[in-house]
């Protein structure tokens, strides 16, 4: 089949690299996150190794917020109206719009991968079968993540609402999961947050880490939730970015 | 007229304050969220007791933080565009400019961070108004210097995205490498070392010693540091933007 879908998530790739100085803002924020913040936290936190336990999470948190950097280009692009450039390619509508998560999902594992090469080395002993599952969770839960951010960056029109939302979203998903504690101590929080924290991708994503690292075992029913959610938020977004580019 | 003008450019930095409502809803939200999620939980985990009254004043100094270091974001966005250039040929001195913003840029942060502030005082509890007092001059040194270190930094890089990156970095090691979030005991040798100097972890000690929280150090020797701070960063800053801001050379 003669489709240029490569081209689209070649193009969204290519252009994370642009983002070079927010990369390295974020990097800084992940590496002092695990070398300052978790470190002193484990010598505060008696229950569990507070090191061990957050080390994946913060790979996690880094394909997070990487993934979620396709949103923002998405937004600014309807609102400049750039889509009327991407529409008079030589490329496909379906092309443009499954592209995107793509090329989002892609992203968000080159920039977890030195993380993650970080947690497999310090995990204790890591079983390579269960590494190669890795890989392809962690695109699909990319591609969810990044099907997330174009969903609101098709619903939230004002660009500084956008960005707001963005953010608060990205707080909200990041605290309420179980990547900076387990989910029993979410427990004795408001049930509302416990909800968020049990069906949160990014729980799911931070515990399937976890156990594969730390425990030699994977959970089929997270990969099967993190499907789910990819799948639901792809299907949603798509429509929701198809009808926005055709407006 | 000195004095007049100094009120001019207070008040232009102040007026800023209101284009950046939406901002500072989610800036409030964000820091509700740290303490009502974040601080919860991890106080569960911690053996430090007590320790979300803990978190809560030491989340309200980074917030005003990062509302101080903003006035670096908003000199390099005006030069971008050409505003400063608007802004150097004014019939204004150039240190009454300077000084001004400073001064603006430490007011609006603490106006900014009034509703955190509020809550933050509500959620732990005043013992006594008169410390409470001093920790508020405290949090103001806090402010002005970090808006003289902001302007210090804009001045010498130049540029908005070397600014946004150093911005990022330093957000991300002077508050961990600091008591915001932690006593020092509890950090390794290196760490509690360069936590000692950080101008955040006197803010932090004054605050929590105002709100009748465990401390570590003199809060006087604090203070003390925190002016030091203040007067060494609005001088530079003076400093740097007069001898730096004319003939462009900005880039992107």
């Amino acid at each position: 089949m003669n489709t240029k879908l490569h081209l689209i998530v070649e193009r969204d790739v290519r252009n994370f690299f642009k983002y070079r100085w927010w990369m390295a803002g974020l990097i800084s924020m992940n590496l002092a996150d695990l070398f300052i913040l978790a470190i002193v936290f484990s010598r505060m936190v008696t229950r569990l190794e507070y090191f061990k336990f957050v080390l994946p999470g913060i790979a996690i948190l880094a394909l997070f917020a990487s993934a979620f950097t396709i949103g923002r280009e998405v937004s600014a692009e309807i609102r400049r109206m750039l889509h009327h450039y991407l529409l008079s390619l030589p490329v496909k509508e379906w092309e443009i719009i499954i592209g995107r998560p793509l090329a989002g999902g892609i992203r968000g594992l080159i920039y977890a991968a030195p993380m993650l090469g970080l947690a497999i080395v310090l995990s204790p002993t890591p079983r390579p079968e269960l590494l190669i599952y890795i890989p392809p969770v962690l695109f699909m839960l990319g591609m969810g993540i990044s099907a997330l951010a174009i969903f609101l960056a098709t619903v939230v029109r004002n660009f500084d609402a956008y960005i707001s939302i963005r953010g608060l979203m990205y707080f909200i998903l990041m605290f309420s999961s179980t990547v900076f504690y387990p989910i029993d101590v979410l427990k004795n929080l408001p049930t509302p947050i416990y909800l968020l924290a049990l069906y949160n991708p990014v729980s799911h994503g931070a515990d399937l880490m976890r156990e594969v690292l730390q425990q030699g075992v994977l959970d089929p029913m997270k990969i099967i939730s993190l499907t789910i959610f990819s799948t639901v938020f792809l299907l949603v977004s798509s429509i929701l970015y198809y009808r926005r580019i055709r407006e | 007229m000195i004095l007049r003008h100094l009120l001019l450019v207070v008040e232009r930095d102040f007026r800023l304050l209101i284009e950046y409502r939406l901002f500072l809803i989610i800036r409030w939200l964000w820091f509700g969220i740290q303490i009502a999620i974040f601080g919860l939980a991890i106080s569960q985990l911690v053996v430090l007791e007590g320790y979300i009254n803990y978190y809560a004043a030491g989340i309200y100094v980074a917030t005003l933080y990062s509302a101080a270091m903003f006035v670096a974001v908003d000199i390099s966005e005006e030069a971008e565009h050409g505003v400063v250039d608007y802004l150097l040929s004014l019939p204004i001195n150039r240190n009454i400019l300077i000084i001004g913003r400073a001064i603006g840029g430490g007011l609006r942060s603490l106006a900014a961070t009034a509703p955190p502030l509020v809550i933050t005082l509500l959620y732990v509890g005043v013992r006594n108004p008169y410390t409470l007092i001093s920790a508020v001059a405290g949090l103001a040194l806090l402010s002005f210097g970090v808006a003289g270190l902001a302007i210090t930094i804009v001045s010498l890089l130049k540029s908005g995205a070397k600014t946004d990156i150093l911005l990022g970095a330093l957000d991300a090691f002077v508050i961990r490498l600091s008591t915001v979030f932690y006593p020092r005991e509890f950090m390794p040798e290196a760490y509690s070392a360069a936590a000692a100097v950080n101008p955040l972890t006197h803010a932090s000690e004054v605050f929590r010693w105002a709100l009748g929280l465990p401390y570590e150090g003199d809060p006087i020797f604090s203070m003390v540091m925190l002016l030091a701070f203040m007067v060494s960063m609005t001088s530079i800053g003076v400093y740097l933007y007069e001898k730096r801001m004319e003939g462009g050379g900005w880039t992107s």
